[in-house]
């Protein structure tokens, strides 16, 4: 039985690793952002999921816009919104990082709750200065931000280095392994390829989303 | 890949009931899957324990732990597209018009 007094699994066992693995990153210095802005992007991405006003912050005013459209609004977002953003001092590489924290709060954070459990606390911010590393010889290529190669998820977060390592242990635990996304016949946990994509397909509509 | 795991299983996607919610769209116990996709995407805590309580019933413990997971799982997928503007490919135009949607012209500017 766990804190939250819901019948302990292998599943859950492996969730709780997973969420505790991601508060730990939230808390630490990224590329672009500290881990107490990191941390101050979740509590604004959470208040703003929940149909909140933006708690206190020492974000921009610019960074809070960008952090609650990605958590609650990301169908509305166009590409003029990435430009302003970028003019009034969020670097496009550190809007994607921040893209990246806001992706995996969202995951872990409906997962807990479909599965009975309280949100994953935050740990306390540990210091340190972000890497400020940009990635060679890539650039905008058919997407709002700079990919390697067409932008599509295994290229969406190229311009930062670690994020799409970072969003694929998500994926992994959550969804599936990257080896398997080829093959229809792929069953996990006793739910068949076609009803995980229903699953997924669903979910995309509910976002009005078209991935 | 909805449509190429429905056909391996011998049966057809009607993708127009996945915007409907429709019990019968091609895929087992859907009904039950569209009630706690809903829920836990929309955090209804209204309609979440019926619905969960219906889904384990149907599809077992980590069944629905799954599905809870995948959902989540793209609920960040989703921002993550959407956020960086990755463009729909034209080939699924018609799908989405099958689904009875078409998409929208700023995730078609740059086909490839």
């Amino acid at each position: 039985m766990s804190d939250d007094g819901v019948m302990t699994t292998p599943l859950i066992a492996e969730f709780d690793s997973l969420s505790a693995r991601h508060a730990d990153e939230f808390a630490r210095a990224g590329v672009w952002w500290t881990g107490e802005e990191k941390l101050a992007i979740v509590a604004v991405a959470r208040a703003a999921m929940a149909g909140l006003d933006a708690p206190d912050t020492t974000l921009s005013v610019t960074a809070v816009e960008a952090a609650r459209k990605v958590a609650a609004d990301a169908a509305s977002i166009r590409r003029a919104d990435v430009e302003r953003w970028a003019a009034d001092g969020v670097r496009v590489e550190a809007y994607v990082e921040l893209v990246g924290v806001i992706g995996r709060l969202a995951a872990i954070d409906t997962a807990a709750f479909g599965l009975g459990l309280d949100p994953t606390p935050m740990p306390a911010a540990v210091a340190g200065a972000p890497l400020e590393a940009t990635v060679p010889d890539i650039d905008v290529v058919d997407g709002w931000v700079p990919t390697d190669g067409p932008a599509f998820p295994p290229t969406a977060y190229t311009a930062v280095p670690g994020a799409t390592e970072l969003w694929i242990d998500v994926s992994d635990v959550l969804y599936m392994p990257m080896r398997e996304m080829g093959d229809p016949a792929y069953v996990r946990d006793d739910l068949t390829r076609a009803q995980i994509e229903l699953v997924a397909a669903r979910t995309s509509y509910l976002n009005d989303c078209f991935y | 890949m909805l449509r190429a795991s429905v056909t391996h299983h011998g049966s057809d996607i009607q993708p127009d009931r996945i915007v409907g919610g429709a019990d019968e769209c091609g895929v087992e116990h859907a009904k039950e899957i569209f009630a706690l996709t809903d829920a836990v995407v929309l955090r209804d805590t209204t309609e979440y324990p019926d619905a969960r309580i219906r889904a384990e019933l149907r599809i077992g413990r980590d069944a629905t732990d799954r599905l809870v997971m995948v959902a989540a799982n793209f609920q960040q997928m989703n921002r993550m597209m959407d956020a960086i503007g990755g463009p729909v490919a034209s080939g699924l135009d018609p799908l989405a018009a099958e689904m009875g949607l078409a998409v929208p012209d700023h995730l078609a500017e740059a086909r490839r």
